[in-house]
């Protein structure tokens, strides 16, 4: 263990540190919007967004080989395609007669398979299994600075629709006739759902972005009888999460994204399994 | 009954700035069919400030259809419906409402007080309730008897408290008019009475049209019944005999005599529900 603080503050190693910080940045949003998602129950609605957001990361790599558009980073074409799946999403349920279920699944894979494909198509050798799983080598000093202003835009709106989120995810029909715009109430916690997801792409990937959503959420809701503790309770789950497995899988030579979501995973079912043992034994 | 004797309670915001001959609600041939299947056809009625009125009728007859008609969440094919000299959906900010089912996640992590605040969520700052928004909701627990509950969770409570507190929901927008679907729904016998109580008090300063199963109960409150199916046929309480209820169910019905709280469903088990 010493050995991972050791590298904390090795100047060599600034990876380690940078994937630190992204992590203790991003657990906040992770904490706010997370909550939202599990209380709401849409996860699933924020699984679809993160794994489209493949389709924009292979779009920018493409664009960025091809036409030489430097400026269109992966993290740039992550951030356009989550916010638009997630007005494609929310549009789609509340005006289309279409099952949303259908319309959910699609832009999930359809947006993998984009990606696939525009990975394939630019040359030079890029691995989808570090877009996919997460790779903290990857992580730079200009993703560090799009996380901390993302951070503070997905807290911001967070905090200030506080009220009126709990009132439209609470009873949604009721907040609509206390004169709350519902619908665009749930297309703001799509798209910061959106930002949320992309924050974290990069530690643990997309497949695996969704377990830190749902996961310290879920655990902290055991312990939390408001919104706003729930909140609180898991942003400090993923912090712990994020910095536990940082170390652990520095010190087990792991995967560091699989490892961080492992341990949240862990935590989960500790609260669940130390719950039911509790409930049997009262 | 301590209930609505606190001494400045402001009933005047209550008492309409309207002209008097302005109805509450009017309602002129209204047609209501959720595709193909017609709920209401042809329903005209008027309601005048302060009335009360129940809604009767069998299960999918057009109640909860007809208050969310009022409610403008629903649009008729045909006719017209006026709610305090104007549409449904300007007149939401003056109505009050408690649906029949809350889709309510009983995981969900909220406070009394949160829930009742919701009904003050159209008034609302920025980003958060101010003091007056509080005041009221105090004001109105208290007038409830539910102040004492406001710090606990919302998902704690029973059926009848949680029924209080939908009611405070409903009433801390100051409304003119109050909306209640089938509120004892769920409820036990105890609460049941304790509502008819309230319901009477309310009465007095609002005008209240309440879905019932409960007719014993319910016409010692109202003034008039409305029997919803397909049609709205109304009944002054007066009139209400055995044939007139029979006629309204649509055939046989089995009446109970409400010495005790059995509601025509049968009793409520509050423990199984």
């Amino acid at each position: 263990m010493l050995a991972y603080f050791n590298a904390l503050i090795d100047p060599n190693m600034v990876f380690l540190r940078y994937a630190l910080f992204a992590g203790l940045l991003a657990a906040p949003a992770f904490g706010i919007i997370g909550t939202y998602v599990v209380a709401k129950r849409m996860t699933y609605l924020a699984g679809a967004i993160a794994h489209c957001v493949l389709g924009g990361i292979g779009a920018a790599l493409y664009c960025q080989v091809h036409f030489g558009l430097l400026w269109l980073t992966p993290m740039l074409g992550a951030i356009v395609t989550a916010i638009a799946a997630a007005l494609i999403i929310g549009l789609i349920s509340q005006h289309s007669r279409e099952r949303v279920d259908s319309v959910i699944g699609a832009i999930w894979v359809l947006g993998m398979a984009a990606g696939i494909i525009f990975i394939a198509k630019t040359p030079g050798y890029i691995d989808p299994m570090s877009y996919l799983f997460g790779n903290i080598l990857m992580i730079t000093g200009q993703d560090l600075i799009t996380i901390a202003l993302l951070d503070v835009i997905v807290i911001g709106l967070g905090v200030l629709s506080y009220n009126r989120m709990i009132a439209a995810c609470f009873d949604e029909e009721f907040a609509r006739l206390r004169g709350i715009k519902t619908e665009l109430y749930t297309l703001l916690l799509l798209c910061l759902t959106a930002l949320t997801i992309v924050l974290m792409v990069r530690v643990v990937g997309i497949v695996m972005v969704i377990a830190l959503f749902t996961l310290p959420a879920a655990t902290a809701s055991h312990f939390s009888a408001r919104l706003w503790q729930m909140m609180l309770i898991a942003t400090l789950l993923g912090m712990l999460s994020v910095a536990g497995g940082l170390s652990l899988s520095y010190v087990l030579d792991l995967p560091s994204g699989p490892t961080i979501v492992m341990l949240a995973g862990f935590f989960y079912l500790l609260v669940i399994i130390g719950k039911g043992l509790k409930s049997r034994l009262a | 009954m301590t209930l609505f004797l606190l001494p400045d309670a402001p009933l005047k915001s209550i008492q309409l700035p309207l002209p008097s001959a302005i109805p509450v609600i009017q309602c002129d041939q209204l047609c209501f069919s959720y595709g193909e299947i017609p709920i209401l056809t042809d329903v005209s009625f008027t309601v005048q400030r302060l009335d009360a009125i129940a809604l009767v009728g069998p299960n999918g007859g057009g109640k909860s259809t007809l208050l969310k008609l009022i409610l403008g969440l629903l649009t008729p094919q045909s006719g017209t419906i006026r709610v305090l000299g104007t549409s449904p959906h300007l007149a939401r900010p003056k109505i009050g409402y408690m649906p029949q089912y809350l889709q309510y996640d009983p995981s969900f992590p909220v406070s009394v007080m949160d829930v009742v605040l919701m009904g003050r969520a159209g008034s609302m700052g920025l980003w958060r309730y101010g003091a007056e928004d509080r005041r009221i909701v105090h004001k109105i627990m208290a007038e409830l008897a539910v102040d004492d509950l406001a710090d606990r969770s919302f998902n704690s409570l029973s059926g009848g408290q949680r029924q209080r507190i939908l009611i405070a929901r409903a009433l801390v927008c100051e409304p003119e008019i109050l909306l209640l679907d089938e509120p004892t729904a769920n409820v036990d016998p105890a609460a049941h009475l304790q509502f008819y109580e309230i319901l009477k008090e309310l009465a007095n300063r609002v005008t209240v049209l309440t879905v019932s199963h409960d007719l014993g109960f319910v016409s010692q409150v109202v003034g008039r019944v409305f029997c919803v199916n397909r049609q709205v046929r109304i009944h002054p309480t007066s009139e209400l005999t055995g044939e007139v209820i029979q006629e309204m169910y649509g055939g046989a019905v089995r009446m109970v005599l409400h010495d005790q709280c059995c509601s025509e469903r049968g009793h409520s088990h509050a423990g199984l529900l």
